[in-house]
This record gives C-alpha cells, sequence and structure tokens, in this order.
C-alpha cells in the first residue's frame, strides 16, 4: 500500500496538528489484510465476483482504511484512543487514491475527525476518542458462544439467522503480528492493539458471518476493553490476544437489508477484548432474468434475422437477448466479463440456444468488433438489430475541480463501448434496421452520485441523434427505462422501487418484433413514446 | 403525537447521532445542503426515527428526497 505521508507519520507530532495524506492500496494489499485479519470476502479478492456486483471491481476492505485513516492521527495521541466510530459511505478500488484529512474533533478532549475522500466526494468518515468518550456497550454474554471454527469461506446464513435477537459466534482470532505490520506501515503502529484487532474482527464478521458472502459493511463503533473487567475501557494494555466471539443480531430491515449487529471478541481465558456495533447491509445477488416472462405471449418477429446485443450477458441485456430469441430472432451476445453469466444465459435460453451465439470480447476493441462485423458480415445477411447495451459500474462520484478529469475519463470509456461496436456494425446496418441505445431515466432526473452516469447516457443519445440524421433508414431507438432489478442497482436503496427487467424487456422486444418503431428517432420512456425526428 | 418540545429534542438527538453534532439544522435542511447527508444516512436517519418514535415510515421516506421538516411531518403523520 502506499502512504504518501508515511515518512512523516512520526513527526505529524504535536497534539492538535491537521493534515492530509493519500492511501493506495493493491492486491497485494488486501490479501495481506485477508490472511491476517481472516476477511477473505470474494469482495475484496475475486476480480470475477466483484464484476457482478454494483462496483464492478474488487473494493478496499473498509476496516483497512479505517487503520489508514487512523494513521493520520499523531502516534502519541492514537496510543490513547480507546474507541472508534467510522461510517463507509463508497468504497475505494484498488489501486485507486483516497486523500485523509485528519483534524481534532470536538467529539471530546483528545478526540480526533479523519475523512476520506476520493472521486471528489466522501467515502469515510472517522472519529477517535480516548476511552470514556462514549459509554461501553453492554457485552454479549459469552455464555452464548458456540463452537464452530473461523470460517474459511463466507456463510450465506438463512433468514432465520438475521432476525433480531438471533445469536452466534465461534473462534475468532487474527495474525497479529502480520496485523501489526500492516498497520505500522499505514502509520498506524501505536494504535491500541485490541482496536486493531476489533477493526480486523469486525470486517470478519461482516464479510464471513454475518451476512457473509453477500455483504456491505457500512459503519462500526468499535471499544477497547480491558482484559479482566468487561466493560472496562482501557487502551494501551496489550492484554491476551482474540480467541473468540459472540454475536446477537439487534436489527435487520428487510427493505434495505440494513442489519445492525452487537458483538463482543473475547480472548481465550473469556475476557472481553472489544466490543461493537456492527452496521451492514446484506446484497441478495440480483436474480437472473426469467425466461418464461420473456417469452409470455411472445408472438414471433415479422421480419427475423440475426441481431447483436453488446453488453447481453447480465441483466437488462440478457433478459433481451432472451426476450428476443422468443421472438425468432438469432441473437448474437457480446459480453466482456463473466463466463459464468453467459453460461447462465444459454442454460436460460433453453431451446432457443441454438439460435443464441455468444462472443466473449472487449466492446472497446476496434480490432475484436471489426473481426464480429466481418464475421457477421460474411453470414450475408444484413444485420437485423442492434443494441448498445455495454456500460461501465457507476461508482459514486462528486463534481470537484479534483475529480473533473475522472468524470471525462468515465464518460469517454462508455462512448467507446457504444461507438466502437456501431462503427463495427454500421456497414450491416440498413433501411429496415433498427438500433437500441440503451440510456436511462437517470438522464431525466440525475440521481447526486451519478453526474458521470448522466453525462454518459446524454453523450450516448448524443450519438444516437448523429446516427438518425446520418442514417435516417434505420430505426434508432433511444431507451430510457427506470431502474431495473440488476446488480447494477443491487444498493441498499436501489433495489426499492427497481422495475423488474422482464417488463422493459419484453415491451420492447414485442415493439421491435411488430415493427413498431419507425425510422429515425425514437425516444422510448416508461409510459411514453416521443417520436422525434425522422 | 403533537410537535412539542419533547418531540423537537428527540428528533434533535437523532439527527445530531447520524449527521453529526455541530450542524445546528433546521426544518429547510436536506441533503443539498448538509454534507454527509447520502443515501445510507437516509436509511439511518430513517431507521432510528423509527426505532425512537415507534413508527414504520413509507418508502418514500427512503427514496424520494426529504428535508428535516418533510421527515418531521412523516413521522407525525404516521405516529399513532
Amino acid at each position: 500500500m502506499r502512504d504518501d505521508s508515511a515518512d512523516e507519520a512520526g513527526e505529524a507530532g504535536e497534539a492538535g496538528e491537521a493534515g492530509e495524506r493519500r492511501l493506495t492500496f493493491t492486491r497485494d494489499d488486501l490479501e495481506r489484510f485477508a490472511a491476517a485479519g481472516g476477511d477473505r470476502n470474494p469482495l475484496h479478492l475475486d476480480a470475477g465476483f466483484a464484476r457482478r456486483t454494483p462496483f464492478g471491481a474488487p473494493v478496499v476492505h473498509g476496516a483497512l482504511l479505517a487503520i489508514g485513516m487512523l494513521g493520520a492521527i499523531p502516534p502519541e495521541q492514537l496510543a490513547q484512543i480507546g474507541t472508534v466510530r467510522v461510517w463507509f459511505a463508497a468504497p475505494l478500488m484498488v489501486g485507486d487514491a483516497a486523500s485523509v484529512s485528519v483534524s481534532p474533533s470536538r467529539w471530546g478532549a483528545g478526540a480526533w475527525e479523519v475523512r476520506l475522500t476520493g472521486r471528489g466526494r466522501a467515502l469515510a468518515r472517522l472519529l477517535a476518542a480516548p476511552a470514556g468518550a462514549e459509554p461501553a456497550p453492554q457485552a454479549v454474554p459469552a455464555a452464548a458462544i458456540l463452537t464452530h471454527p473461523m470460517r474459511s469461506a463466507p456463510a450465506e446464513p438463512e433468514p432465520a439467522e438475521l432476525t433480531p435477537g438471533a445469536t452466534s459466534g465461534g473462534a475468532y482470532a487474527t495474525r497479529s503480528d502480520e496485523l501489526q505490520q500492516l498497520a505500522a506501515a499505514l502509520g498506524a503502529g501505536r494504535l491500541d492493539p485490541a482496536l486493531l484487532e476489533g477493526l480486523a474482527w469486525a470486517s470478519y464478521v461482516v464479510g464471513m458471518e454475518l451476512p457473509g458472502l453477500h455483504s456491505l459493511f457500512s459503519a462500526v463503533t468499535l471499544n477497547a476493553l480491558a482484559p479482566g473487567a468487561a466493560g472496562a475501557l482501557a487502551p494501551g494494555a496489550a492484554g491476551a490476544p482474540a480467541a473468540r466471539h459472540v454475536l446477537s443480531v439487534r436489527d435487520h430491515d428487510p427493505r434495505t437489508g440494513r442489519l445492525l449487529i452487537d458483538g463482543t471478541l473475547f480472548d481465550a481465558a473469556g475476557d472481553p477484548r472489544a466490543s461493537a456495533v456492527i452496521e451492514c447491509f446484506t446484497r441478495a445477488p440480483a436474480l437472473a432474468p426469467d425466461p418464461r416472462l420473456l417469452a409470455a405471449g411472445a408472438e414471433p418477429a415479422a421480419d427475423p434475422g440475426a441481431v447483436l446485443v453488446v453488453g447481453g450477458s447480465r441483466g437488462f441485456g440478457a433478459a433481451l437477448s432472451l426476450a428476443l430469441l422468443a421472438r425468432g430472432y438469432t441473437v448474437h451476445v457480446a459480453y466482456s466479463g463473466s463466463p459464468e453469466s453467459a453460461a447462465e444465459l444459454t442454460r436460460l435460453a433453453g431451446a432457443g440456444s441454438i439460435r443464441l451465439e455468444l462472443h466473449r470480447l472487449d466492446a472497446a476493441d476496434p480490432v475484436a468488433l471489426t473481426a464480429l462485423g466481418e464475421a457477421l458480415g460474411g453470414a450475408g445477411a444484413p444485420l437485423k438489430g442492434l443494441v448498445l447495451n455495454a456500460a461501465l459500474p457507476p461508482l459514486p462520484m462528486g463534481v470537484t475541480a479534483n475529480s473533473g478529469a475522472e468524470l471525462a475519463d468515465y464518460v469517454a470509456r462508455s462512448l467507446t463501448l457504444a461507438a466502437v461496436p456501431l462503427g463495427a456494425m454500421l456497414p450491416l446496418l440498413g433501411p429496415g434496421s433498427w438500433v437500441v441505445c440503451s440510456s436511462s431515466s437517470a438522464l431525466t432526473a440525475p440521481p447526486r452520485d451519478w453526474p458521470h452516469y448522466v453525462s454518459a447516457k446524454g453523450a450516448l443519445e448524443g450519438l444516437a441523434g448523429w446516427l438518425a440524421a446520418a442514417a435516417p433508414g434505420i430505426a434508432t431507438v433511444i431507451l430510457r427505462p427506470p431502474a431495473m432489478r440488476t446488480e447494477m442497482t443491487n444498493t441498499p436503496t436501489g433495489r426499492i422501487a427497481a422495475a423488474p427487467v422482464e417488463t422493459i424487456a419484453a415491451r420492447l422486444a414485442d415493439q421491435l418484433a411488430r415493427g413498431e418503431l419507425p425510422a429515425g428517432l425514437t425516444v422510448l420512456e416508461p409510459d411514453a413514446i416521443v417520436v422525434a425526428g425522422r | 403525537m403533537i410537535r412539542d418540545d419533547a418531540f423537537e429534542q428527540t428528533f434533535t438527538e437523532v439527527l445530531e447521532e447520524i449527521l453529526g453534532w455541530d450542524l445546528e439544522l433546521t426544518d429547510d435542511d436536506s441533503p443539498k445542503t448538509v454534507e454527509g447527508w447520502d443515501s445510507l444516512a437516509q436509511i439511518r436517519l430513517v431507521n432510528e426515527l423509527e426505532t425512537r418514535f415507534g413508527v414504520r415510515l413509507p418508502d418514500e421516506a427512503l427514496l424520494e428526497e426529504q428535508s428535516v421538516g418533510s421527515l418531521k411531518a412523516l413521522v407525525l403523520e404516521h405516529a399513532g
């Protein structure tokens, strides 16, 4: 990991000083933290798994960020810290840099506030205070400890295990030397070992136990406890290392998946080491599209032919691919990431899979798309339709001077995923063909955290407008669906009002199959059709 | 439930707990005016208000941008 103020960690010095530093983490750092603390959730370690989440790529462990943030506190003051509260607002991705700023806090004497910013917005906020700043939470009774060993693979708990009052627990231990080395490299070598273990433990609880595999760690309040005196706060005493833990679900909101967990970490003698209130979210994976819903009432297309769906292995793209198959089209699906998703699409297609062709390629690669175009053109018939649905996951972002370039880069990379396939397939399109550009209702109601996504969809619509003018015989369709139940919207609030993908996909496929969409530009919005510019 | 001093004090405690204690918020304050009032903070606010006031708020409390004032109105509307 890279801490641009590492050399100054011992010099930040005097109480009351504020400062700024930058943090970056590599895949190796995450592997080391996972080995030291036990949180081996694939969201942090497996690019293929992470790709199928709203984040699109591996995410740095929140607890590791917290250790890095604590490292910004002057070492002598850090050694006095007995309570840590941290809230994670948005993820930091492997390889990305974030800025850390620290200042004394009005929470209490000797308290510090640390903020982590990146992508033009706040990523995390941390408050740290000496022992006694907060009353120690009630330790969960040791008698409730169960005996299961530490997990090497994340749990997938049953719903009953998430209900308020449910208790669990078992063995927990860190590789404390390795954890201490990580902390020291981040400038947090003076952090109370109980707090260091506690942060690793909280990460393990969320990522491996509750809710385990499909989880999001959002906040924790952590207190170091003195050995031999349940509930007393005494930072600095090294104590015996952790050996066991107990967890109790305090609350679970099924609307958002928010879980509140009370936990206590014990040493081998059964003395409490640390206590925590952990906030996290369950993230039930988005379901695969239902081919029965997509085929229900489907009539064969009047003029079926070959279509290409770019970004068609998951989510709305997969649903539309299945809907078009059900209406008699031969569907070529271009996808870049997940062979598992592609295999699932073949399975869902059932008998229709004989008209399904999968092409694993990077939609931004002109060589690959040109080759695909030549292969499709070699079949002799023009391309009936093209769906430009490949998109980049929109991580929350703010607009600042420093994030402007990152925003513009996102727009450029997103537009490339449409412009390259369009450019490669244009020679195969002609009068009677259609092109669908997957835009979004976000364009007319921009979410605050997605300026880059909204800008990218605006650019895509601009390209569609050009196409309609340059090739007026083609039916160019801008689709602005509402938020749909896909992995991209599988966030705490995104999942509440999301529409089923099948509804939107089936309706569009019917309109295409019936030839209802005229040549020129059409904008399709959830409950209205606007026809513009024939 | 009426909007009395006890209501206001409890409400303020929740706001301070979730959003910070040095903000001195008014009914007009919203995510547009309060740094850190993001979607996760909104979820925490709704859950804590539901716990403290013993109410179940509608999904719009989670989905639509709220202000301090509109959240107070929702709590009063849905309280027993």
